[in-house]
């Protein structure tokens, strides 16, 4: 079995707020996953679902095992960092090695207190000390030094400057990401991560919007930029999105026949920011 | 094994400002108190008047106040540790990293019911002990100043040991016995919603009771809680440390009477008999489980 997570009709209410609605999702090993939507659209609900940290209603599997009743089991094979700094304030870096190297079967001391000397971080400082930049970076260093199969990252990067967020990716893809692994990931700034994602899903008030492979995302949606003069023929086609831009109209398709597109003007890959903003329209009318 | 103790080092790394500075401060008071108390005693003896002279009743004051400070600092010390035990780290949000890691909610509570039970205790019989024998050797030297043979308390130390083992099952029976109230703050740290826990973990008990003196015109909710609360294994022993140093006996009788809570065994082994030991412990374990099952929420919102 390849599948690393399988849902079926996820649900999440919190009083009068569906936050998930019916949500199915399959991920296979291997995959980088880009987990996106607007605020308040699920993702958090989903990635803690995920992780057993929240209890939902449908079925959920997780690397064979169901996350609310089999935490401790799953979190030996799963990495997790939230969206907020979550590392206790008053800890030194080496109590929370010290911890994890204690309590986790496959955690490498060698190979965090390896990244935390890349990050040029002293060890005996305490987590309150640090930068929001370095705790992140602490943070890594010390999922990476996991053998998780499953890697959810929620928000990793918010509220950080451009160069710690590159590094961050940079880190994941070099010194984590193999064939074995499986990573989720969700984020706003998608332009950022789009060329390390395999595979997409967007969500929106609970519920799953798109959930394509990058390759089928390709396939299926293309930018076309058409002359004013070759508009009309254009929407003919049923773009889901236009735009107008200095002089010219871009359409984004789905589906249309690739000639009859060539024939409008020039056809680009679609990138993320825009099918996402596309698909949220989409939803909403 | 190896998981209680990495669970009781982080309990004393999260807790070492609080925990530390309650220690240090334990033993600088049982340390002076005890070094004045001994040389108040040990001055009161000379080789020609074998009994002692110092005054008894202030003796019996000061020894009376070390064992009730002690017996309010770790009570106090425990109400602001348990309470803030499973409330803290869902306040700064760090309750997803631990959660995140393959440790139990078990594991978690236990741990804290370890340190509660086990570690402050030990932290608290050290003291004591340390406590003794700075008061023994001042006894000692300020007799033998006196011209008595004031060491001759350490030549047969049996008896010290003998009180200092029965001080630790004393120790431990007090845990047992406020085992309903570590359930009680352990499940209020785990749910408490906002402010400090310390007000959800007195309003409840106080609102129960009231409503029963009301509705039934009975009080089984405020005697069980006076009677755990008041009424303690150490409190009647401790205080005999000083009290039970009669100042009419020949010094090696005094000295090996100063033992604490040789007039407290009957008291303390008393407790395991009653019923309501046992049923604060059903309630306890009860309560315990309850805070296991709230931390598992603890990271839902």
């Amino acid at each position: 079995m390849n599948a690393v997570i399988e849902a079926r009709g996820l649900k999440k209410s919190y009083r009068k707020t569906q936050a998930l609605n019916d949500v199915s999702l399959n991920v296979e090993r291997g995959r980088i996953i880009g987990l996106i939507g607007p605020n308040g659209a699920g993702k958090t609900t989903l990635l803690r679902a995920l992780t057993g940290l929240l209890r939902v209603d449908g079925e959920l599997d997780v690397l064979g095992c169901h996350p609310w009743s089999e935490r401790v089991k799953l979190m030996r094979d799963v990495a997790f960092i939230a969206d907020t700094a979550t590392l206790p304030r008053w800890a030194r870096i080496s109590q929370v090695l010290d911890y994890a190297q204690a309590v986790h079967p496959n955690f490498s001391r060698e190979r965090a207190d390896g990244f935390i000397k890349q990050t040029g971080i002293d060890p005996r400082r305490r987590i309150k000390t640090l930068s929001k930049g370095m705790k992140v970076q602490v943070h890594l260093a010390l999922v990476m030094a996991i053998d998780a199969s499953l890697l959810v990252l929620d928000e990793p990067t918010l509220g950080l400057d451009i160069l710690f967020r590159k590094t961050f990716y940079t880190n994941l893809l070099n010194d984590y990401f193999d064939d074995d692994r499986t990573i989720i990931v969700s984020t706003h700034q998608i332009e950022e991560i789009e060329h390390i994602l395999t595979d997409v899903v967007f969500i929106n008030q609970g519920q799953i919007l798109l959930d394509e492979s990058m390759e089928t995302v390709n396939e299926r949606y293309a930018t076309v930029t058409v002359k004013p003069d070759q508009a009309e023929a254009a929407r003919k086609l049923k773009p889901i999105q236009e735009q107008q831009m200095l002089g010219h109209h871009v359409f984004l398709f789905e589906d249309a026949p690739m000639d009859s597109l060539r024939a409008l003007g020039d056809v680009s890959p679609t990138r993320v920011a825009d099918l996402f903003t596309a698909k949220i329209q989409e939803s909403q009318t | 094994m190896n998981l209680a103790l990495i669970q009781i080092r982080r309990e004393l790394w999260g807790n070492r400002g609080n925990f530390y500075i309650m220690i240090g401060i334990l033993f600088a008071i049982i340390v002076l108190a005890s070094a004045v108390f001994g040389i108040a005693v040990g001055g009161g003896f000379t080789p020609a008047h074998p009994t002692g002279a110092a005054s008894s009743e202030g003796v019996a004051m000061l020894g009376l106040g070390i064992g009730n400070f002690i017996f309010l600092f770790y009570a106090l010390g425990l109400l602001g540790y348990l309470s803030g035990a499973l409330y803290d780290d869902r306040k700064d949000g760090s309750v997803l990293f631990w959660r995140s890691l393959p440790v139990s909610d078990t594991a978690t509570v236990a741990g804290k019911v370890l340190m509660a039970g086990i570690v402050g205790p030990l932290f608290v019989w050290i003291a004591v002990v340390i406590g003794h024998l700075i008061a023994l050797f001042a006894i000692a030297t300020a007799a033998s100043a006196r011209g008595a043979e004031g060491f001759t308390v350490f030549a047969s130390p049996g008896a010290l040991f003998g009180t200092w083992v029965f001080f630790a099952y004393a120790l431990l029976i007090q845990a047992l016995w406020w085992l309903p109230y570590y359930g009680w703050l352990l499940f209020v740290s785990a749910i408490s919603p906002r402010g400090h826990p310390l007000i959800w973990a007195f309003l409840p008990p106080v609102l129960a009771g009231v409503v029963e003196m009301i509705a039934f015109r009975t009080s089984v909710v405020f005697q069980f809680l006076a009677s755990h609360l008041a009424v303690s294994p150490i409190f009647n022993g401790w205080p005999a440390v000083t009290i039970n140093t009669s100042m009419d006996q020949p010094l090696t009788e005094s000295m090996a009477s100063a033992n604490p809570l040789y007039t407290g065994s009957g008291w303390v082994s008393h407790f395991l008999a009653m019923p309501s030991m046992w049923i604060g412990l059903a309630i306890g374990l009860g309560l315990l489980a309850l805070a296991v099952a709230a931390r598992r929420y603890s990271a839902t919102s």
